[in-house]
């Protein structure tokens, strides 16, 4: 022990003591990149608790009682009706409440859209996917074709299946004259 | 059998000189106490102080990768660790270890030997070249192994990105000793160098933190559409490479491949024969900062009218002339002080840069913290600024001091603490005023918020200064790393203690009645602070 710890004080010693860290730091690296999904554990959009304004709103909408001029009053209310969208729980009524909260402010919808695919998980990018879906507005289309390019870049099948199916939603709803 | 001459004895007299050179700087470096002070390691330790900063950089790249794994795209986790490596190879050069490059002091243990320009710069340049490679090493194998985890990663991201990094590595060392080889004649610029790096290194630091803390996904969304000139930077146009080869390879790659080594090489071969001609002028006993012209004494007043104006005695008008003296004078004392400005410029940059520079008279929440952030940021920086004030390129000239019949050594710190405040601090608020007024178009709300700051500010070089200046400035030689020694606690304490007041405007925040109110109150603190202060010193 004593030699290994005099052989310290040698270029030689010191080149060993070097390259000995390297090895240990490439073998870390190694558990790392083999560990993504363990870090994708990590990556979600946090969102601010909704307004009980925006969230009676949005009830009342998927309720199907949304009363006179909705996407007017949601407009106010844009951002936390797309933090209630967000983290529902339920699907019931998802299509009118997502129409109302894309037509409510379409440009702001879409900055929006365009943080959750930059910083959300699999499962909220997919929500904001089927938003864009059954919101189905033209204003959303550079932002899906932007994240459809990033999807297909991370080869993320399903995400990218998700954004093709909105892009075609919107398409299909231009020719119907929407 | 009888022994031959040995390998060495055979070379010819330059290799030989080349030989020995070599292996007489590899040891220094390694056996060297440059980091001592910063990393504990003593002179008769086993594992070298070099080894920890090493480590250091290990776990620097290790917690980058670390934080970008799996958020970023491949463009930018390139972009970030190479723009990493560079910035980091570039401060390791020029701030603290400017010896490795060209040393004044090797004059006088080689110019009387045989050793011509060429060899000399062979040798350093080569003693260069594996100090770089040692930090590149610790500074690529993460990001090398984890970016080829990456999702949009191919299986060329390995072997393009360690090129990239080796190109930038080589290219960032050799443009440092052709910055440092021109700076014996533009000594600005290797302060204004140091500017740029702390601001980096700092942007990156905060950066990455808020990345990991922030709650709306603001960095991934920068990350995943970063600003246009970003791709233009040297290491945006080597990320763009690297990107392109991993995703979909093309001849055009193995072309830029080449032009980018062509380009380092020839930044390598430049800085080759600079350091031969800095070499040539040593030797010719030109020696870079060996002699300072004596400027020429000017009729009148000792320090001149800013000092008479802020001083109330000869002794702190002798300090604040010294002082003020020296930071124009001693490139290594403002190469030491400035960064300490580096957190709040950082805090600054980094607030306009990411849109969180919301006017705290109109507005509340976070988008105010690193507006705010900068009070105690730029109080912290006072310790520090008024610790390297310790130090001086002239230490030895101290016994003056010594010897001067100064009754009160205190009232001379007092002057030499003014001129720094007056000198470094002073232009850095203005400009901090300044650039808020023009981002909240309220040139009265950042008049009062820098106020604020400044009264922060002078309160906490006052009452910091016995501890982080003493009571003989200038006359300490400066210590590598100790920057990060024992005033790191006091900055911290003066940092905490400092952010009670930009709590205060914190809580005072969105409401202009408020803010005026709570500026005030600082203001009067402050004042009160810093008479406390005066009367202890």
């Amino acid at each position: 022990m004593d030699d290994v710890l005099k052989s310290l004080r040698t270029p030689r010693g010191m080149a060993w003591l070097f390259g000995v860290t390297l090895v240990l730091a490439l073998a870390l690296a190694l558990v790392m990149a083999h560990s993504r999904w363990f870090f994708e554990r990590y990556v979600r959009e946090k969102y601010p608790t909704p307004s009980s304004t925006a969230v009676e709103m949005v009830v009342r909408i998927r309720m199907g009682n949304p009363g006179p001029r909705i996407e007017e009053r949601l407009k106010a209310h844009c951002a936390d009706a797309y933090s209630a969208w967000m983290t529902a729980d339920r699907t019931d009524g998802d299509e009118p409440l997502a129409r109302a909260i894309v037509a409510s402010d379409p440009a702001l919808i879409a900055t929006l859209l365009e943080k959750t695919f930059a910083a959300g998980s699999q499962a909220q990018k997919l929500r904001a996917a089927r938003l864009a879906h059954l919101g189905a507005r033209e204003e959303l289309v550079p932002v899906l074709e932007w994240a459809r390019a990033r999807a297909e870049a991370t080869r993320n099948a399903e995400l990218t299946g998700a954004i093709r199916a909105a892009l075609a939603a919107r398409a299909a709803h231009s020719v119907g004259g929407g | 059998m009888t022994s031959g001459p040995s390998t060495i004895e055979r070379k010819d007299p330059a290799r030989r000189a080349f030989s020995a050179l070599l292996r007489a700087f590899l040891l220094i470096d390694l056996r060297g106490q440059h980091y001592g002070a910063s990393t504990g390691a003593g002179a008769a330790d086993r594992v070298p102080a070099l080894f920890w900063v090493f480590g250091q950089y290990l776990t620097i790249s290790c917690l980058l990768s670390a934080a970008m794994f799996a958020r970023v795209d491949v463009w930018f986790f390139a972009f970030a660790s190479l723009s990493t490596s560079i910035v980091l190879v570039m401060s390791a050069l020029i701030v603290e270890l400017d010896e490795a490059i060209l040393d004044p002091g090797d004059r006088d243990i080689i110019a009387h030997r045989p050793v011509s320009p060429r060899t000399y710069a062979a040798a350093r340049l080569t003693n260069l070249l594996a100090y770089v490679a040692m930090m590149s090493a610790a500074l690529t194998v993460f990001p090398t192994v984890v970016g080829a985890g990456l999702a949009d990663a191919g299986p060329l991201f390995a072997p393009a990105y360690f090129v990239a990094a080796i190109v930038a590595s080589v290219s960032a060392a050799g443009a440092t000793v052709l910055l440092h080889t021109l700076g014996a004649r533009l000594e600005g610029l290797r302060a204004g160098l140091a500017w740029v790096q702390i601001i980096l290194i700092m942007v990156i630091f905060y950066g990455g933190q808020l990345m990991l803390r922030n709650a709306d996904g603001s960095f991934e969304l920068f990350a995943a559409k970063p600003p246009e000139w970003t791709r233009w930077l040297p290491s945006g146009l080597l990320a763009s490479w690297v990107a392109g080869a991993a995703s979909a390879p093309a001849k055009r790659h193995a072309l830029s491949a080449l032009a980018s080594v062509g380009v380092a090489s020839a930044i390598a071969a430049a800085a080759f024969w600079r350091l031969g001609i800095a070499y040539r002028d040593l030797h010719g006993g030109i020696a870079r900062g060996a002699g300072v012209e004596a400027e020429p004494a000017r009729a009148g007043t000792l320090a001149g009218r800013l000092a008479s104006a802020l001083t109330a005695s000869r002794a702190e008008a002798a300090g604040f002339a010294l002082a003020a003296r020296m930071l124009r004078r001693d490139t290594d004392l403002r190469m030491r002080i400035l960064p300490s400005l580096g957190p709040a410029a950082a805090a600054i940059a980094l607030a306009i840069g990411t849109r969180q520079a919301e006017n705290p008279f109109h507005a509340s929440g976070t988008l105010i913290v690193l507006p705010l952030a900068v009070i105690p940021l730029l109080a912290g920086a006072a310790p520090s600024a008024l610790f390297a004030l310790r130090t001086s390129r002239s230490h030895e000239a101290a016994w003056l001091l010594r010897a001067a019949p100064l009754a009160n050594r205190g009232l001379f710190a007092k002057g030499a603490r003014k001129a720094v405040l007056a000198y470094v601090f002073a232009p850095f608020t203005v400009i901090v005023a300044a650039v808020l007024a023009v981002v909240w178009r309220r040139p009265l709300d950042a008049a009062l918020f820098a106020a604020a700051a400044w009264a922060t500010l002078v309160a906490a070089a006052s009452l910091s200064s016995r501890a982080s200046l003493g009571d003989l400035p200038l006359s300490s030689p400066a210590a590598r790393g100790a920057m990060s020694g024992s005033i790191a606690l006091v900055s911290s304490v003066v940092t905490g203690v400092a952010s009670a007041a930009a709590g205060a405007l914190f809580l005072a925040s969105g409401d202009a009645t408020r803010m005026l109110a709570a500026t005030g109150v600082i203001c009067f603190a402050g004042l009160v602070a810093s008479w406390i202060g005066a009367r202890r010193g």
